[in-house]
C-alpha cells in the first residue's frame, strides 16, 4: 500500500509538472529551438556517454529493463550563461527541470515506464537598442523579443527483458507544448507609449522509438536506439499553422566495464534535422508575407547533426557505508539551425557524483556541466550544475 | 529524513535565478519578424463639435479678481456673514472700535508699483446676479470706505495684507442691513494691474473682517472682543469676453467652457495594441485669454456617455491628455491621446462614444481659456496625427 502511494505522488508530480525544460540558449531562438537533451544526473555527470544505458535518461526504451521495482525519478538543471558576440555580452541564468519518469515492473520481465523531457527549447529572448528618427526628433528605441516554452516529449516506453544479456523496448512519444512569443518596444521619449504584442504557438506531434541493450561480454555491453518522428504540428492563436519534418534520429553506444565499479562509455548519435529545411523555409516564407519570397530564398536551412560523448564511471570511496562513484565526461555535438551561415556546435566537460541513501531507496545524483556554444562570432559559455534525484520506494 | 535533507539541499542548490535577456544581433540573431512603424495624420476626424459655457463660475472658483486691466477688467464683491450682536447671553455688543479687513493675495502682476486695493460699500443684500456694469455706480467715492496698501512684489507675491479701517467708516451698520456689511475691491495702480485673492472655496485666506467691540452698556470700555467675519457669499465680475462659439470652439475660463469633439476614426487609429502615439491638433482662433502670464493646461478628455453638455467624462485625467497653454498664446496645440484611443480600441471600451471633451485641465481653477478652429475650418480643423505599428508577424513555427 505504501509502496503504491508513493508511486502515486511521483506521477502525480510528474503530470502535474507545468514544464519540462533544458536549460536555455540565445541561440534557441533559430528555427525551432535549442535540442533538448534527456539526461538523468547520472548520464549527463558523464557527457551523456551511458545515457543508452541508463535507465533514467529517456534516449533508448530498453534502458528501462535496468528496472527491479517501481521508481520516480527528476532532474534539476540551474545554468550560468555568458554570452558574447563581438563588442556585445551579458550574463545569463536560469532553472530548469529537464526530466521527470516513473517506471513500474509488470511481471518478471516487463518494465513500463513514462517520463517527460524536454525535447526542443524555446525560452529566450533578445534585447536590441537603437536611435531612430520619429516625429523629426530622434528617440531610442528598444526592442525585446522573448520566447518562453518549447516541445516537451512524452514517451510511454516498455523493455522486455528477453535473457539477462539482452534487453529490448519500445516507446511512444507524444511532443507536445506551446511557446509564448512576445515583442516589446519601448521609447526614450515618454510621449511614445510602449508597444507589446503576444502571440502564443501549440506544437503536437507523434513518434515512436525501438531501443535494444546486449551484454556482448563480462566487460562489454552494447546499446543502440532509433527514433523516428512524424511531422510537428505547430498551430498559432491566430489560426496560422504549419507542418515541419521532423528527424530520424539514430544513437548507438559501448560500455566497457573491466573491473566491478569501473565502467567506460561512449555514444554517438545522428539526427537527420536537414528533413526540416524545406518546411522551414515555407512557413518562414509564409509567415513573411509578400517580401517572404525574396527573404525566404536566402533562409538558412536546418542540417542533420551529430554528437558524440565519451565518460566514465568509477566508485573510487565509500561515504556513509556506501562507495561513491564518480563521473566525469566530455561531449560535442552539432545543432541544426545555423546563425547567420554558420553552424552551431557545442562541447562541454562534466563531472559529478552520485549518493546511495536511505538504504539504497534513494539516489541523489549532483554533477555540473562546462562547456559552450559557439556559431562564428557568437559564442556562449556555459556552467550547469544539475541535480538528479531516483527514488525506489 | 536523508533523502528529505537531500532534496533541501539540492533546492537550496539550484536556486531560481532568472535572467534570460541576452543583446540581439542582427540578422542572426534576432526575430524574423520586424516591427514596422508608420506615421500619419488624419484630417476630416471631427463629425460634429459644440461649445457649451456654465460648468463653473466665478462663485466656485478658489479666487476673486480684482483687475483694472485693458482687457480684462474685474470688481470683486464679498459679503459677510452678519456679525453677531453680544459675545454671550448677558453681554451685549456696545461700541465699535475699529474694524480691520484682511484678505489673502494668491497671485498678482509684477510690473505695476504703487498697487492698492479700493474697498467700496455695496448694498449689504445685493444682487447676486449682478454684473459688472451694475456694479460700477457703487465705486463712487462717496462709497469708499478705504485702501488697502498691497506691497511690492519684492516683498509681496503672495500672502496677507491687512487694512484696520478706522471709525466712521465701517462700524455703523445700517438697522435695516441685519448686520450683514458688503463690500467691492477695485484695483488700482500705476499701471494697469490684476490681483487674484483668496476666495471662500480655497482652504485658507479667504477675506476676513474683524471687529473690535466693546460690551455695552457704557462706561464700561474695558470689556472688549473681537468678533472674526467670513463671507458668506463672494464672487467676481468682470467685463465679458467677447468668444463667438458659433465660429470656434471654447474651452475654459469663468464662467467655464467645454467643447465635445465627436471623432470618426479609421481602424488604425483605434488600436488597443499597435497605436504608440496619437496627437490630437488643435489650431487656435486667437490668442489664449486668462491671468496675465497664466499657466494652464487644456485637457482633451474621454467621455464616458454623450449626453451633450452634459456627458460622464472620465474622472481619471489618465483617459486623454493634456497640453500646456499660457496667456497671450496662439498657434497649435498638440494634446496626446494615445491611451484614450488604446481604451478605444479593448473590447470593454468598444462601447465608449468616440468623442472628447476639450476643457482646461484645472476647470474654474483660472481664467485661462482657448478657443481653437472648429471641424469647418479647413486645413485648421482638429486633425489626429498617428505613430502605430503595422501588426506583427511572429510567424509559425
Amino acid at each position: 500500500m505504501r509502496r503504491r502511494l508513493v508511486l502515486l505522488t511521483v506521477l502525480l508530480g510528474a503530470l502535474a509538472a507545468p514544464a519540462v525544460a533544458a536549460a536555455d540558449s540565445v541561440f534557441g531562438i533559430r528555427g525551432l529551438g535549442l535540442l533538448g537533451r534527456p539526461l538523468s544526473g547520472r548520464a549527463a555527470a558523464t557527457g551523456g556517454a551511458f545515457s543508452l544505458f541508463d535507465a533514467a535518461s529517456a534516449l533508448n526504451p530498453s534502458a528501462l529493463g535496468q528496472w527491479l521495482g517501481p521508481a520516480g525519478w527528476g532532474v534539476g538543471a540551474a545554468s550560468s550563461r555568458r554570452y558574447s558576440n563581438g563588442p556585445t555580452s551579458a550574463t545569463l541564468g536560469s532553472t530548469r527541470f529537464p526530466l521527470f519518469g516513473f517506471a513500474v515492473p509488470v511481471g518478471q520481465r516487463l518494465v513500463v515506464g513514462v517520463s517527460m523531457s524536454d525535447y526542443l527549447n524555446r525560452t529566450w529572448s533578445v534585447a536590441t537598442t537603437r536611435d531612430s528618427t520619429l516625429r523629426g526628433s530622434t528617440v531610442t528605441l528598444t526592442d525585446v523579443a522573448s520566447s518562453t516554452g518549447g516541445v516537451t516529449d512524452l514517451r510511454l516506453g516498455a523493455a522486455y527483458r528477453i535473457n539477462p544479456s539482452f534487453v529490448v523496448g519500445a516507446g511512444i512519444h507524444g511532443l507536445a507544448g506551446s511557446t509564448q512569443l512576445s515583442v516589446e518596444r519601448s521609447f526614450s521619449d515618454s510621449t511614445f507609449i510602449d508597444y507589446k504584442d503576444v502571440a502564443t504557438t501549440a506544437f503536437s506531434g507523434l513518434g515512436i522509438s525501438l531501443g535494444v541493450q546486449g551484454r556482448v561480454s563480462d566487460y562489454l555491453a552494447v546499446a543502440g536506439a532509433v527514433r523516428l518522428n512524424a511531422r510537428l504540428a505547430a498551430k498559432a492563436d491566430d489560426g496560422a499553422s504549419s507542418r515541419v519534418a521532423m528527424p530520424a534520429e539514430f544513437s548507438g553506444g559501448v560500455m566497457f566495464a573491466p573491473v566491478r565499479g569501473v565502467g567506460f562509455a561512449a555514444t554517438l548519435g545522428y539526427q537527420t534535422w536537414a528533413r526540416a529545411a524545406d518546411d522551414l523555409v515555407a512557413a518562414y516564407r509564409k509567415g513573411a508575407g509578400t517580401a517572404g519570397d525574396s527573404i525566404a530564398a536566402g533562409q538558412e536551412r536546418s542540417r542533420s547533426v551529430w554528437n558524440v560523448s565519451v565518460g566514465s564511471e568509477i566508485d573510487l570511496f565509500d561515504f556513509l557505508g556506501q562507495r561513491v562513484p564518480v563521473r566525469i565526461g566530455y561531449r560535442w555535438r552539432q545543432l541544426p539551425f545555423p546563425v547567420a551561415g554558420s553552424g552551431l556546435s557545442e562541447h562541454a566537460f562534466s563531472g559529478g557524483l552520485g549518493l546511495t541513501l536511505a538504504g539504497g531507496r534513494a539516489t541523489l545524483d549532483v554533477g555540473v556541466d562546462v562547456g559552450s556554444r559557439t556559431a562564428g562570432s557568437a559564442t556562449e559559455r556555459f556552467t550547469s550544475g544539475f541535480v538528479g534525484v531516483i527514488v525506489r520506494p | 529524513m536523508v533523502v528529505g535533507a537531500a532534496l533541501a539541499a539540492a533546492a537550496a542548490g539550484l536556486g531560481c535565478r532568472e535572467s534570460v535577456t541576452a543583446p540581439g544581433t542582427c540578422p542572426g540573431l534576432c526575430p524574423a519578424g520586424q516591427i514596422r512603424i508608420v506615421d500619419t495624420t488624419l484630417t476630416d476626424i471631427v463629425t460634429s463639435d459644440t461649445s457649451y459655457v456654465g460648468y463653473v463660475g466665478p462663485r466656485e472658483a478658489p479666487f476673486l479678481l480684482v483687475s483694472n486691466g485693458d482687457s480684462l477688467q474685474a470688481v470683486a464683491l464679498i459679503q459677510f456673514g452678519a456679525r453677531d450682536t453680544s459675545w454671550n447671553d448677558s453681554l451685549r455688543i456696545g461700541r465699535v472700535d475699529s474694524v480691520r479687513l484682511t484678505v489673502t493675495v494668491t497671485s498678482r502682476d509684477t510690473v505695476a508699483r504703487n498697487v492698492w486695493l479700493l474697498v467700496y460699500r455695496l448694498p449689504a443684500f445685493f444682487d447676486t446676479s449682478i454684473t459688472r456694469a451694475g456694479v460700477l455706480p457703487y465705486l463712487a467715492d462717496s462709497l469708499l470706505v478705504d485702501s488697502i496698501y498691497v506691497p511690492p512684489p519684492e516683498s509681496l507675491t503672495a500672502g496677507l495684507v491687512t487694512r484696520t479701517i478706522h471709525n466712521g467708516r465701517l462700524d455703523g451698520i445700517p438697522l435695516d442691513d441685519s448686520n450683514v456689511v458688503s463690500l467691492a475691491l477695485v484695483a488700482h495702480g500705476s499701471a494697469p494691474v490684476t490681483v487674484a485673492l483668496a476666495s471662500s472655496e480655497e482652504f485658507s485666506g479667504a477675506p476676513r473682517l474683524y471687529w473690535y467691540v466693546h460690551a455695552r452698556p457704557l462706561p464700561d470700555t474695558a470689556l472688549a472682543h473681537t468678533i472674526s467675519i467670513g463671507p458668506q457669499y463672494d464672487s467676481f465680475v468682470r467685463r465679458p469676453s467677447a468668444t463667438n462659439t458659433a465660429t470656434a470652439l471654447l474651452a475654459g475660463g469663468l464662467p467655464s467652457a467645454r467643447a465635445i469633439i465627436r471623432l470618426h476614426l479609421p481602424t488604425e487609429a483605434i488600436d488597443s495594441v499597435g497605436l504608440v502615439r496619437a496627437t490630437l491638433i488643435l489650431t487656435t482662433t486667437g490668442r489664449a485669454q486668462g491671468l496675465p502670464d497664466e499657466h494652464f493646461r487644456l485637457s482633451a478628455r474621454g467621455i464616458i456617455r454623450d449626453f451633450g453638455s452634459k456627458s460622464i467624462i472620465f474622472s481619471d485625467t489618465a483617459a486623454g491628455g493634456t497640453a500646456p497653454v499660457v496667456t497671450g498664446y496662439s498657434g497649435e496645440i498638440r494634446i496626446e491621446i494615445g491611451r484614450m484611443l488604446r481604451v478605444w480600441g479593448t473590447t470593454s471600451g468598444d462601447s465608449l462614444p468616440r468623442a472628447l471633451m476639450l476643457m482646461s485641465a484645472s476647470e474654474g481653477g483660472g481664467l485661462g481659456s482657448v478657443t481653437v478652429a472648429r471641424r469647418t475650418a479647413g486645413a485648421a480643423a482638429p486633425r489626429l496625427q498617428l505613430t502605430y505599428i503595422r501588426p506583427y508577424t511572429f510567424g509559425v513555427p
